[in-house]
C-alpha cells in the first residue's frame, strides 16, 4: 500500500560564493521540495535575490501580455527551453513585435468602424429626398461603394497579423519559458536562510536521491557545500508524491479535493479506485446513460487537456463502465426495461433482469446496507492499522478494534433472525465485549457514538434511493411520451421526441452530478472519518 | 379498525417523504448560501461547498426509505 515515494528532510549548507551554482544544480535536478524560510533573527536572515529580477519580470510581463492578447497558447506550439542571452536586442524585439501587432490591431479597429458606418448609411435608404446638395450625396455613395475595397484591406491586414504572430510565437514562447525559470532561480534565495557568509536550504527530497545529490555536490564543490539528513517530528507535514499506476491516477483528484494523506497514513487512493466507480455504477445503473457518459468523456478528453479535467474525465470513464455493467444487471436502457422489450427472459440461466430497481428495491436496500457494513469495516481496519503504526496495539484495539467488534456483533444479531439462535448469543457476547472496550477506551460518551456508526451504515441506503429516483424520472419521461403524447399523432410526435431527448439529457446531467456527489460523500463522510487524518502537502520540486 | 390502520400507514408514508424533503431543502438552503458566500472569498472552496451541500440529503433518503418500507412491507401485512 505504501508504494509512495519516501521522503527525507535535508539541509544543504554552503558558502555564499557557491550559492549561484548550487541553485543551478538544484534547479536542473528537479528533486528538492524547498521549505520557505520563516523566522528571522540576528544571525539568520532571508536571502537576497540574485541579479536584477525586476527587469526580467518586466520583460516577462510584456511577453505574457502579448501572448494572452493575441491568443498564443503553449499547446499550439511546443515550447522548448532554449538558453538565451538577455540583451538589448531581445527587449527591442519584444517591443517591436508589440508595436507592430498593436498597429495592425488599430488599423483593423478603424476599418471596422468605417464598415459599421457604411452599414448605417445603407440602412437609411434613399438619400435624394432629404434636400441636400447632389455632390454630398455622390460622395456618400462613393463611400458606400468602397465597402468591398475596405473589406479586402481588412482581410489583408488580418492575414499579415496572423503570419506575424505565427512567426514570432515560437520565439516568444521560448523566451517566456526561459525568463520564468530564470526568475525562479534568481528568486530562490528569498526562500533560503542566510548568514553573513553562508546559505542554508531546508527541504525534502526523495530518499533514494539523497546519495546522488550528495555525490554531485561533493564532486562540484568539495567541502564548501554539505548535505545532511535531519530528524523530523511525526506531526510535520511531509510532502507526498504518489506512485500510482495509470488507471488509479485520476482518483488522486478526490484526495486533492479533501486533503493529502500524511506520510505514515494509509493512502486510500487504491481503495477509492475500487469503491468509487462501484457506488457510482450502482446509483446510476443504466446502459444508455452509461454509454452516453462514456462517449462524452472520451470526446471531452480530446478537447480539455488540463490536468484537472483529465482526472475528472478519467473518473467518469471508469464510473460509466460500472454504470453500463449495473445497467445490464438492472436491465435498464434509458429507463426502458430492455430485456422485456427484447423478449429475453433468461440469460446464462439467470432470470433477466437480475434486479429490477423498482420491484426489487428491498433486496437492493439490503445489498446497499451490506456494502455499507463492508465499507465502514474497511475504513475501521485502515484506522486500526494507522493507530497501530503511530501508537501501539492496545491503543489500536481500544480506539478502532472496539468498533470493528461492535459491527461484527450487529451483523451477527441481524443474521440471527434468519439463520439460527446460536448467533444471537454469539452476537450478544461480542456486543458486550465491544461495549466494555468502548467504555474503557473513550468513556461512557463513546456509547453515544454507536448511533453515529449506525447512521453511517444506514447512509449507504442512498445507493438504492438515488438510483430509484433516477430510474423513476426516466420512467416518467418515457411514459409521458409513449402513453400520453405519441398516441395523439401528427405534430405531437415531434413534441414527443423533444420531451424524450431533453428529458433524458436533463436526467443524465442530474444523474452525473448526484451520483458523483453522493459517491464522494460516502467516501468523505462515512469512509474517511474512520481512519483518515490528512494534512500532507503536495510534493513540488524546485525547477518544475 | 384495519381501515384506520391503513389510512395511518399511508399518511405516515406521505408525511415521511414530505417532511424530510422540506427539512433537507431547508438545511441545504442554509448550507448553499454559506458555501456561495465562502466561494466569493476563496474560489477553490467550490468542490468542498458542493460536497457539503449534499450532506443533508441523507435526511430525505432516510425519509424515502421509511416511506418505502411502510408502503411495501408494513402495508401488505395489513391488507
Amino acid at each position: 500500500m505504501s508504494s509512495n515515494e519516501r521522503m527525507t528532510k535535508i539541509t544543504l549548507v554552503g558558502t555564499k560564493d557557491t550559492m549561484k551554482e548550487s541553485i543551478e544544480i538544484l534547479h536542473s535536478l528537479k528533486i528538492i521540495h524547498i521549505l520557505d524560510f520563516k523566522e528571522q533573527d540576528d544571525t539568520f536572515e532571508i536571502g537576497k535575490s540574485l541579479g536584477e529580477v525586476s527587469k526580467f519580470s518586466e520583460l516577462l510581463l510584456s511577453i505574457r501580455s502579448l501572448l494572452s492578447k493575441f491568443d498564443i497558447r503553449p499547446e499550439k506550439i511546443k515550447s522548448t527551453y532554449i538558453k538565451r542571452e538577455i540583451s538589448r536586442e531581445l527587449e527591442k524585439e519584444v517591443f517591436e513585435t508589440e508595436n507592430v501587432l498593436k498597429s495592425y490591431n488599430d488599423r483593423l479597429h478603424k476599418i471596422g468602424s468605417i464598415l459599421k458606418e457604411i452599414d448605417n448609411i445603407k440602412s437609411i435608404g434613399d438619400l435624394k429626398d432629404i434636400g441636400i446638395k447632389k455632390n454630398l450625396i455622390d460622395s456618400l455613395d462613393s463611400v458606400v461603394a468602397s465597402k468591398s475595397e475596405l473589406e479586402e484591406q481588412r482581410d489583408k491586414i488580418k492575414g499579415q497579423m496572423e503570419s506575424k504572430i505565427k512567426e514570432k510565437s515560437a520565439y516568444l514562447l521560448q523566451y517566456e519559458d526561459f525568463l520564468s525559470s530564470e526568475i525562479e532561480k534568481m528568486e530562490a534565495p528569498l526562500r533560503f536562510t542566510t548568514t553573513k557568509n553562508t546559505f542554508i536550504v531546508e527541504g525534502w527530497i526523495p530518499e533514494k536521491k539523497y546519495q546522488e545529490l550528495g555525490d554531485i555536490l561533493k564532486k562540484k564543490f568539495g567541502d564548501r557545500v554539505t548535505l545532511d539528513k535531519i530528524k523530523y517530528s511525526d506531526d510535520e507535514s511531509v510532502p507526498i508524491e504518489f506512485k500510482h499506476p495509470t488507471p488509479v491516477k485520476p482518483f488522486e483528484l478526490l484526495l486533492e479535493l479533501f486533503e493529502y494523506p500524511k506520510s505514515r497514513e494509509i493512502d486510500p487512493t487504491f481503495a477509492i479506485f475500487i469503491t468509487f466507480p462501484l457506488f457510482y455504477g450502482i446509483m446510476l445503473g443504466d446502459i444508455g446513460y452509461g454509454l452516453v457518459i462514456f462517449l462524452a468523456s472520451l470526446l471531452m478528453k480530446t478537447k480539455f487537456k488540463t490536468e484537472g479535467w483529465k482526472m475528472i474525465l478519467g473518473i467518469l470513464e471508469y464510473s460509466s463502465i460500472y454504470t453500463i455493467v449495473f445497467g445490464f444487471i438492472d436491465g435498464e436502457f434509458f429507463g426502458f426495461d430492455i430485456f422485456l422489450l427484447l423478449g429475453i427472459e433468461e440469460l446464462f440461466g439467470l432470470r433477466m433482469p437480475i434486479l429490477n430497481r423498482i420491484v426489487d428495491f428491498l433486496p437492493i436496500m439490503i445489498l446497499s446496507i451490506s456494502i455499507g457494513v463492508i465499507h465502514v469495516l474497511l475504513g475501521l481496519i485502515f484506522g486500526f492499522i494507522n493507530v497501530y503504526r503511530s501508537h501501539n496495539l492496545k491503543e489500536a484495539i481500544l480506539k478502532k478494534g472496539a468498533w470493528i467488534i461492535l459491527i461484527f456483533s450487529i451483523v451477527a444479531l441481524a443474521a440471527s433472525m434468519y439463520i439460527s439462535d446460536i448467533l444471537l448469543y454469539f452476537g450478544g457476547g461480542l456486543l458486550l465485549v465491544s461495549i466494555v472496550l468502548l467504555v474503557a477506551g473513550e468513556g461512557f460518551i463513546g456509547l453515544i457514538e454507536i448511533f453515529g456508526i449506525m447512521s453511517n451504515i444506514l447512509s449507504y441506503v442512498r445507493l438504492m434511493a438515488i438510483g430509484l429516483s433516477s430510474v423513476g424520472i426516466a420512467i416518467v419521461i418515457n411514459s409521458i411520451t409513449m402513453d400520453i403524447i405519441f398516441p395523439k399523432g401528427g405534430i405531437f410526435i415531434l413534441l414527443g421526441y423533444s420531451v424524450l431527448i431533453f428529458g433524458h439529457i436533463g436526467n443524465i446531467l442530474l444523474g452525473i452530478l448526484a451520483s458523483f456527489l453522493h459517491a464522494l460523500r460516502l467516501h468523505y463522510v462515512e469512509f474517511f472519518t474512520k481512519f483518515y487524518e490528512g494534512g500532507g502537502i503536495k510534493y513540488k520540486p524546485f525547477g518544475i | 379498525m384495519a381501515e384506520l390502520a391503513v389510512i395511518v400507514v399511508v399518511l405516515s408514508a406521505a408525511a415521511s417523504v414530505i417532511l424530510t424533503g422540506l427539512a433537507a431543502a431547508w438545511a441545504e438552503k442554509h448550507i448553499g448560501s454559506a458555501a456561495i458566500g465562502a466561494m466569493t472569498e476563496k474560489e477553490e472552496l467550490f468542490s468542498k461547498g458542493l460536497v457539503l451541500t449534499v450532506i443533508p440529503e441523507t435526511i430525505v433518503i432516510f425519509g424515502l426509505t421509511v416511506s418505502l418500507v411502510l408502503l411495501f412491507v408494513v402495508l401488505p401485512q395489513l391488507l
